[in-house]
């Protein structure tokens, strides 16, 4: 007579019958291959790089890098533009999925472009913010892949810069960074123009273009040391009250 | 290894008109009655799709969605001449993108009519466009009424349409606070569905925090002073063992004729 012993299952019979059993719960075989598709299907990839925007008292700085990388390793495009400037006051910046990205910058010049034909005037910073947070929310169960930052001139004059998550939970900052080196932009931001480091008497210094946009260089080169995927160049945008928005480009390390 | 449809559904839909979609919901702007939320194609189930992607799990950490709050609202009434009553709704002003903390200023009361508000708890972006889309409910029924709304009818429309969504991961803890003609009233609301009526609430990571100072201290007639004071020092000892919770304190006191607003106060100085 067969004495089975399940408390030690020498044999590892047990074991393999239970194994054998979670396998087939797992893959059927009924499971046709659109359920094994359905299973495997991963519309998003990160294409890696970072970017960031300063808003000042007339002005607002937004920079990125410009590299482009598939799956971590491979660099594709060393001169891929995350900046997208929709009008004079009003700059886009996103870090992820670039497909999403593309669509964004769609979408956002599809509605600035209705709203000046309705309206016969460009469309504000603070109304475009709402908007883009609405639109991402309405991607609410298949979201955009990207961490989108909103920035311009506001109707005051000031600068203004919108930071969303990937759903459109929306928040006006003095700065905000996304993308691969965010967790390094951001302590750096919060001591140079946030000065929390600073005791509260300290005189603060100014947040002038020119160190704004010395803050944006200086940080990015910090970044492309510690970051795989942020490099190649800085393209720094720049938004005055008033004037048309320049352009600037700087070599980063390549490696 | 888990499958998100839960409909096997094996009759083949053909491929949506891209255009159709991207008109849809680019050029003109979705109207309420008609609009549904886009899901991912092949049948796949919103929530286990977005918790793939954008969960704990997954592999963008950087892409999580804004979460984690202490929020607590309690009604009193007023002890003595010179105060007025009310509600008090305090709340931190961290929200944090998984461990990551994405802001620490983020304005959790929402104004939900010119003598209500709600508080956000629970996902970020969930709740500030539903609060907003009972912001629109509230100010399309006083134009048809030409009558305030009522708490008790404001809550239960944002509880009707959580409840549309229910099961699909909406993350949406709210308390709905405000005066009309019955008093003062704080409704909690729930993504489960969930609506209850109560004098002192709190929700969010650091409520058991929050409820221990709360209901220690609690009583039902007090000073404007002594009220404001609960408010903040709940709120700094939920910040103070809570990780989910810190920043400033923001405070909204609702009386019976308007809604204060107090300057947000540092918790560390608390």
């Amino acid at each position: 007579s067969f004495k089975y012993d399940a408390k030690h299952d020498p044999l590892g019979q047990m074991k393999a019958f239970k194994a054998a059993f979670a396998d087939v719960e797992e893959n059927p075989d009924w499971r046709s291959h659109k359920l094994i598709e359905r299973q495997r299907w991963n519309p998003y990839s990160m294409e890696g790089g970072s970017t960031c925007a300063i808003a000042g008292d007339n002005f607002v700085v937004v920079a990125s890098d410009t590299r482009m990388t598939a799956g971590d390793i491979n660099v594709i495009n060393r001169e891929v533009d995350k900046i997208h400037a929709l009008s004079d006051n009003i700059v886009m910046t996103n870090a992820g999925f670039y497909g999403d990205v593309l669509q964004m910058r769609r979408l956002l010049e599809t509605h600035l472009h209705k709203y000046r034909f309705d309206y016969r005037s460009n469309m504000t910073v603070d109304l475009c913010a709402e908007l883009l947070a609405r639109n991402l929310y309405y991607r609410r169960f298949f979201p955009y892949y990207t961490g989108v930052i909103l920035s311009g001139i506001d109707e005051h004059g000031k600068g203004a810069v919108f930071s969303y998550d990937p759903i459109g939970c929306i928040e006006r900052l003095a700065y905000s960074a996304s993308g691969a080196a965010e967790p390094m932009l951001i302590p750096f931001l919060d001591c140079q123009v946030g000065h929390v480091t600073l005791a509260d008497g300290i005189e603060r210094p100014k947040l002038t273009l020119e160190r704004a946009c010395a803050l944006m260089r200086d940080a990015f080169r910090s970044c492309a040391e510690r970051e795989i995927t942020t490099g190649d160049s800085i393209h720094l945008v720049i938004a005055e009250a008033g004037k048309p928005v320049r352009h600037e480009r700087r070599k980063l390390r390549e490696d | 290894v888990s499958m998100w449809g839960l409909t096997y559904s094996e009759d083949d839909r053909e491929v949506e008109d891209l255009g159709e979609t991207f008109d849809a919901l680019a050029v003109s702007a979705p109207v309420s009655a008609n609009f549904t939320f886009p899901n991912p194609p092949l049948g796949i189930q919103p929530k286990g799709f977005v918790n793939a992607h954008f969960g704990p799990d997954s592999n963008a950490k950087s892409l999580q969605f804004r979460k984690g709050t202490t929020t607590l609202a309690f009604v009193y009434e007023p002890l003595t001449e010179q105060d007025v009553g009310g509600i008090i709704v305090a709340v931190d002003s961290r929200a944090s993108a998984g461990e990551y903390i994405s802001s620490k200023s983020v304005m959790k009361i929402l104004d939900v009519g010119d003598h209500m508000v709600a508080t956000m708890a629970g996902g970020a972006a969930d709740c500030q466009f539903w609060c907003r889309t009972v912001h629109k409910y509230c100010n399309m029924f006083e134009l048809r009424e030409r009558s305030k709304i009522t708490v008790s009818a404001a809550s239960k429309y944002f509880a009707n349409v959580l409840y549309g969504y229910k099961g699909q991961g909406l993350s949406v803890g709210s308390m709905v606070a405000g005066y009309d003609k019955r008093g003062p009233q704080i409704f909690m609301v729930n993504s489960e569905g969930d609506r209850t009526l109560l004098k002192t609430c709190s929700v969010g990571s650091g409520s058991l925090n929050a409820y221990g100072i709360l209901d220690t201290y609690y009583k039902p007639k007090m000073t404007d002073e002594e009220a404001r004071k609960l408010g903040r020092r709940a709120i700094m000892h939920a910040t103070y063992r809570d990780a989910g919770s810190g920043g400033v304190c923001n405070m909204v006191h609702i009386t019976p004729t308007q809604k204060v607003r107090y300057p947000g106060v540092d918790v560390s100085k608390l």
